[in-house]
């Protein structure tokens, strides 16, 4: 769209400074009360999502150019759109498709970090996926799974995504597991399964994430299927928002869902049960792309009239619907199992630190912002932290070593595993 | 103007310690337009200023220090207006306790007062000494509104909202809003001791009086006993009036100025006597007395106190507390501070509920090292706004008639002084002692005072030799 | 250019590496405001340099530095407001976020806050001692220490009064370096009293309204802090954008008197202050019942266009009530008693009201929901004297709403929002203003003629800006003159935020190297 498309939006930041913080009503301690990592982490307000729309009209107005700077401050914000959220409990204003924006501005510009760009797309370009593994190896996790497990010409397609492939199989067994549990017909993509777009997306790089959503959309055409189910809640996203956001839509006629949301319908409708107690202590981070920032697309066109008003109205996607229930729901009804909520949840947050490209680029960074969710998943005394996010965890598990915080990460999927 | 030295020779001295040099000249203005005058040529000669409002003063901050004319503002008496709407009333510096409670008595309204001042105190003079007041509910506390102030310049200031075009007789403002213009003076002037001008005219919070009251002494030999319980009933918003006194304050006051009733009274009460009064307010007052009463007593019960509604079994000290506790004491009887021995030295400070028996003992034991009368020692405490803090009062009875009395207090001043300079306390608004004490410590906050003193008195003619000037 | 270059070499060795920087775009993201954006900010530059320091001895070194090489620095808390955006080049932006250290004395009910904690998060972690502060208008998010510093109204003033009554003492880094203590903290390192010794210098700190920094900076402060009868975090409840608290329903309950005018409910508020009852007490202009219930601006237009008052028709008048059992249940039930007779005698209907609004009064402030009918938005009438000087003020202010009504949205308004302060011995009145960005010009205009307008009926003129000293000087006993022989003393150089703290000074400008211009140059 370009960055002067939302100039209203930028020129209306009000400079409140609520995009660093959680919502007040939720706030429970002064140590857990910032929702902004690079805020929180660096200081400046540069670092901010108000700073950046300062930066933004700068830009407009052309009293600045584009910069080393400016990327160093946009590749390390993980575009975990808390600030986002929090501007819109107030203002009918776009914030992360700002960021996004200036994130596209900057790879056209050539100030993108260009090794980490250059690894990216080389990566997805040739093995199609994130981590420029052997693509033939994608599936390797399922050696061993019964044939069984898969129903060919099923309707219902369950997209791995690249880092329950490669670096985290367990979700994606666990996952099967539910799903046969449940007795759910599903298949999956196989080697057709191309990374889903996300990390290019948010990179910037918006051509490349073109073609391996337009690719993977071709492959769900082929398979006939209507409904896409994901264990990633970057996958999810991709799928639910991303995809026909590309296309202007609110929906290209599949449903998206998360596994959590499944399970947990699984669970109250009594189509799967938890036989077996998990007698742990266990805390639940809400990934952002399956939380605040998983509603729909709101596709828009219109105009501004007078005092800003749109015409027609437009629906904002202000983060009450997330994903938010389905995995407490999960762990709440596993016997045994002790649930605790730690102080920032929901759409407050506090992103794992690994997302918008930010553990490829800034790997530190994205370490100090997991080990930053970590110490407050251990203040509340539990023994496992679990996400619903394959990235999540990576980042969480690499963090808690790193610092050797005695915290066990895990999937809820796969503690639901542990107990059917 | 007044130049008979008999009567010049009465302003070198007051019931302090303390003495100063005979002023030249005795001014008794009778409007802001005199007192300008009088600035203006004293500007002019460079003859120092030294305002007093009250007929009686106990700190030597009217004394001078370098002769000049004695600006006597007792002339200016009227009390201006009263507006019951805005529950504000606008006097002049020289309008006594007596006169203005009286005044507001027949409004149903009462103007918050200290413990007893004396019949010839200024109001306005307690309110910018910053005198305690008797009432620590209001959490927004300051009673004074807004000021009209004749700067040493001779320049005319009013603070606040009386700064409003047309002030005072012709605004759509009733003068009510403290703040601005550009600083809050009203502050500067607080505690200034005349330093920084003269206040010509004062509005001041006036509140509700009450006709119905329940006063409840409570009375304790230990003196943190009794503080925690009142702390804990502070905490709660319980009540209107509330201090505590010790014993011999507190039979000088229940004697009502009788010396033999006082000396009784001494032996019958306890060491320490916390005086609460619960009042109702304009609307269903006895069901506002009902609900404070039941949880006073609830936590009475809860600290083991023994409320009662007398002090003393024959109950005849009550009536000054019931009827007098809003007003001045009775200027027909001898002022309570002056019975045990016809002097007295008050040292006062501010602190923190958990350091005051501490501070207590210190003063004691202080006492005893200097060999001076353990019996002539009054204290009284007043809880701030809820028990945020307390303002603590020592009262060092002694004979001013005897000189080596008076000497061993001077140093006394000096010694205990500087002893609680460290004792985690505050010296408000600092006499005697506690002033060279205190600014030859705080260093910056004397030097940031002279700037401002620069700016408003470069010809510093204003009470010099005060506070840090 | 050598001096200036010399100078941040020292700056940055005074805080660190990390916490400095001169990059053009890490400096752009302060020289644009936020409230007051657009017109306030109008010949903004972009500052020379932003420092992070994390002690007053590094407050302290800044300021002197500042001082040596004549350059100009504003501090700066949350920075919300656009009086601290730059005016001058090369100047230091002394962003304060790493200073957030926050004790909280239960004992004696009082925190003490180094600049950058919040609101929120002073209130949340007094609520856990059964201890409260208002949060001001501007939002919770905004700086405690800046706040009191520069205004702090909010709703729960009722009782607590505006911020100048909240402070005790402080520990303030003057502009010339010296580090001044005041009240009990003038001995020693204990913050417990506000006053004195002796004359009490907090009146330097303020007036009505601040100096935006332009009187040094303030690195620590002791604020009051009232006594709640609760402890702990009240329930919360509910998902973006609709979340609240819930106080304890023994203790707390809201009402709302409704009258067809404000002359009757300014007669209730005087009442409910007589009366000494209430936490809060306002006068809630009719269009906010739909900007808070908005579920978007869009929303808003269609609930209001449907439901405000014909033109001419007089705008109902709400008032909020907030009874709070401070004591016991048992004076809740007394207040809401007494509340009643009041209702009845100034002939209003009174129903219960939700309590949502209780955590805006606590947490939240009011912060952006002005913004939802147009975007932008601004006070343009502030009467800050007693009630009926309020509702005078505002009433007479017909005409010249009429000027700029349109194109700003019209409220309907005859009275506005109406507060109590001090148990209603203060009442205070403002008018918001509903703009877009097109019309920032015109509120600049308003707010001025306002100003004029209150001298020229002779109320106590709003709006106590530094930027419009030049008319309230004149008008107002001349405070102006004293202001800059303050401003003068204490910054000679005229470094402090200039030009707010008494723009109408002479800057001695040959005393200063202006350096060269960092910013606003036009890029290729």
């Amino acid at each position: 769209m370009g960055l002067e498309a939302y100039r209203y939006d930028i020129e209306m930041c009000l400079r409140c400074s609520s995009c660093k913080w959680i919502d007040p009503m939720w706030s429970r301690s002064k140590r857990y009360n910032k929702i902004c990592p690079i805020s929180s982490h660096f200081h400046f307000d540069a670092y901010s999502c108000q700073g950046l729309m300062d930066i933004s009209l700068s830009l407009l107005d052309h009293e600045i150019s584009y910069t080393d700077q400016l990327a160093d401050i946009l590749y390390h914000c993980t575009l975990c759109g808390a600030c986002d959220v929090m501007c819109k409990r107030t203002l009918d204003i776009e914030r992360l498709l700002i960021l996004e924006e200036l994130r596209r501005e900057l790879v056209k510009h050539r100030l993108s970090p260009q090794k980490p760009q250059s690894r990216l797309t080389q990566a997805i370009g040739r093995s199609h996926n994130l981590y420029g593994a052997a693509h033939e190896k994608r599936f390797l996790w399922m050696a061993g799974l019964r044939k069984a497990s898969l129903t060919a010409k099923a309707k219902m397609v369950y997209f791995v995504g690249c880092t329950s492939s490669y670096r985290h199989p367990e979700i994606a067994q666990a996952t099967i597991g539910l799903l046969n549990a449940a007795g759910i017909e599903f298949t999956v993509m196989g080697p057709s399964e191309w990374c889903c777009g996300n990390p290019l997306l948010r990179y910037g790089l918006l051509d490349e994430a073109k073609k391996v959503m337009d690719h993977n959309l071709e492959v769900l055409q082929d398979f006939e299927a209507d409904t896409v189910i994901t264990s990633c809640a970057e996958c999810y996203h991709m799928w639910k928002v991303d995809y026909p956001r590309q296309h202007e839509k609110k929906t290209l006629g599949y449903q998206a869902l998360h596994i959590t949301q499944l399970v947990a319908d699984w669970i109250k409708g009594g189509t799967l049960k938890f036989k077996h107690p998990v007698e742990l202590t266990v805390t639940y981070h809400d990934s952002c792309r399956l939380g605040r920032l998983s509603e729909p697309h709101e596709p828009w066109s219109g105009r501004r009239l007078e005092y800003g008003k749109l015409y027609p109205p437009k629906i904002w996607r202000r983060g009450t619907e997330g994903v938010y229930a389905p995995p407490r729901e999960i762990l709440q009804s596993i016997p045994g199992l002790r649930f605790v909520e730690m102080e920032r949840v929901r759409e407050n947050g506090f992103c794992c630190g690994a997302g918008g490209g930010v553990k490829g680029v800034y790997n530190d960074f994205a370490l100090a912002t997991g080990i930053e969710r970590l110490t407050e998943a251990k203040d509340t005394g539990a023994q496992v932290l679990a996400s619903s996010c394959p990235f999540c965890k990576w980042n969480f598990q690499e963090a808690a070593s790193l610092k050797e915080i005695d915290l066990k990460i895990m999937d809820v999927v796969e503690i639901a595993a542990q107990a059917i | 103007m007044n130049d008979r030295e008999s009567e010049l020779a009465l302003f070198s001295r007051d019931q302090s310690l303390f003495s100063g040099i005979s002023p030249s000249y005795l001014a008794r203005p009778g409007n802001a337009g005199e007192v300008r005058e009088v600035i203006r040529l004293a500007n002019r000669e460079k003859i120092p200023i030294i305002p007093v409002s009250s007929g009686i003063h106990f700190n030597g901050t009217t004394l001078p220090s370098q002769g000049g004319i004695i600006l006597d503002l007792g002339r200016m008496n009227r009390i201006i207006e009263v507006d019951v709407r805005n529950r504000r009333a606008r006097i002049e510096p020289g309008v006594r306790w007596g006169q203005l409670q009286n005044h507001l008595k027949h409004m149903e309204m009462v103007a918050m007062n200290p413990l007893f001042p004396h019949s010839l105190q200024s109001v306005v003079t307690s309110y910018l000494e910053r005198n305690p007041l008797l009432i620590p509910k209001f959490e927004y506390a300051e009673p004074i509104l807004t000021l009209e102030v004749v700067l040493p310049s001779g320049d005319l200031l009013r603070t606040g909202s009386a700064a409003s075009p047309g002030a005072p007789e012709d605004t759509v403002a009733d003068m009510v809003c403290p703040y601005g213009p550009g600083l809050d003076f009203y502050r500067l002037f607080q505690g200034a001791q005349g330093t920084l001008g003269v206040v010509t005219w004062m509005n001041i919070k006036i509140e509700y009086l009450s006709s119905l009251r329940k006063t409840y002494f409570i009375q304790s030999d230990h003196l943190s006993d009794l503080l925690s319980f009142v702390h804990r009933i502070q905490r709660l918003m319980i009540g209107n009036e509330c201090f505590i006194l010790k014993r011999l304050d507190m039979a000088a006051i229940a004697s009502g100025g009788d010396q033999r009733s006082m000396e009784s009274f001494q032996k019958e009460i306890k060491e320490w006597t916390a005086v609460i009064q619960i009042a109702g307010t304009r609307r269903r007052p006895e069901e506002r007395i009902q609900y404070q009463d039941r949880t006073f007593h609830e936590i009475s019960q809860e600290y083991g106190m023994d409320t009662r509604d007398h002090l003393t079994e024959s109950g005849m000290e009550t009536e000054i507390f019931e009827y007098g506790l809003q007003g001045p004491w009775p200027e027909d009887q001898p002022y309570w501070k002056f019975l045990a021995k016809g002097g007295c030295h008050d040292i006062s400070f501010h602190t923190t509920f958990e350091n005051l028996p501490k501070i207590v003992k210190e003063a004691k034991e202080f006492l005893l090292k200097t060999g001076l009368d353990q019996t002539a020692l009054g204290v009284y405490i007043q809880p701030l706004e809820y028990g945020r803090a307390y303002y603590t009062q020592f009262h060092f009875f002694y004979d001013p008639r005897d000189q080596i009395q008076k000497q061993k207090m001077i140093q006394l001043d000096q010694a205990f002084n500087q002893k609680l300079l460290f004792s985690r306390v505050l010296f408000n608004t600092p006499y005697g002692a506690q002033s060279s004490l205190m600014y030859d410590h705080a260093t910056i906050y004397a030097d940031t005072l002279k700037k401002v003193k620069k700016i408003f008195d470069p010809a510093e003619i204003m009470n010099p030799g005060r506070l840090c000037f | 250019m050598a001096r200036i270059k010399e100078a941040k070499k020292v700056l940055k060795a005074i805080v660190g590496e990390k916490n400095f920087s001169d990059d053009p775009i890490v400096c752009q993201a302060y020289s644009r405001g936020g409230y007051g954006k657009f017109f306030w900010d109008r010949g903004r530059k972009v500052p020379g340099c932003v420092v992070l320091p994390g002690s007053t001895q590094e407050v302290q070194s800044i300021v002197k530095v500042a001082n040596r090489y004549r350059m100009p620095f504003i501090p700066i808390g949350t920075f919300f407001i656009s009086l601290c955006v730059p005016t001058e080049p090369n100047t230091i932006m002394v962003d304060m976020k790493r200073m957030d250290q926050l004790v909280i004395d239960e004992e004696n009910m009082l925190a003490l806050v180094e600049p950058y904690v919040t609101y929120t998060e002073l209130v949340t972690e007094a609520m856990k001692v059964g201890l409260y502060t208002s949060a001001p208008s501007c939002g919770a998010q905004v700086s405690v220490l800046a706040n009191h510093l520069n205004q702090g109204m909010g709703q729960l003033v009722h009782r607590v009064g505006y911020a100048n009554r909240r402070v005790l003492a402080a520990e303030w880094v003057l502009p010339n370096g010296e580090i001044l203590k005041t009240g009990s903290a003038a001995l020693l390192e204990d913050y417990f009293w506000g006053e004195g010794p002796g004359p009490d210098l907090r009146g330097l700190m303020r007036g009505w309204f601040g100096h935006y920094g332009g009187m040094g900076i303030v690195t620590k402060m002791a604020v009051k802090l009232f006594h709640l009868p609760f402890r702990g975090i009240p329930e919360q409840m509910g998902i973006s954008p609709r979340t609240a608290f819930k106080l304890p329903e023994d203790r707390f309950k809201w009402f709302v008197l409704y009258y067809p005018d404000s002359i009757k409910a300014v007669d209730a508020m005087y009442q409910i202050g007589h009366a000494e009852i209430g936490a809060v007490v306002v006068r809630i202009p009719f269009i906010w019942r739909y900007i808070s219930q908005a579920k978007s601006r869009e929303d808003f237009w269609e609930q209001w266009e449907k439901h405000r008052p014909s033109e001419g028709e007089v705008t109902p008048s709400m008032v909020r009530v907030l009874l709070c059992g401070f004591t016991s249940k048992e004076q809740l039930e007394y207040e809401e008693r007494v509340l009643r007779d009041i209702a009845k005698e100034t002939g209003s209907e009174i129903r219960e009201a939700t309590p949502f609004s209780s955590g805006h009064v606590f947490k939240l402030g009011i912060s952006n929901n002005p913004a939802v009918p147009a975007g932008f938005f601004g006070v343009t009438k502030y009467a800050f004297d007693s009630f009926d000087h309020a509702r005078r003020a505002l009433q007479e202010t017909k005409d010249l709403k009429k000027r700029v009504i349109p194109p700003f949205v019209d409220d309907r308004e005859e009275s506005g929002w109406m507060q109590s302060y001090d148990m209603g011995h203060i009442g205070y009145g403002e008018f918001f203003s509903y703009y877009d960005r097109s019309m920032t010009d015109l509120f600049e205009e308003y707010q001025e003629a306002s100003i004029r307008h209150d001298i020229g009926m002779r109320a106590f003129p709003s709006a106590h800006f530094p930027q419009y000293e030049h008319i309230l000087g004149p008008a107002m006993m001349n405070y102006d003159r004293i202001m800059r022989e303050v401003g003068e003393t204490f910054d000679p150089l005229h470094i402090s935020n200039p030009p707010r703290m008494a723009p109408t000074r002479r800057i001695k400008r040959n005393n200063r190297q202006r350096g060269e211009d960092h910013g606003n140059k036009k890029s290729a």
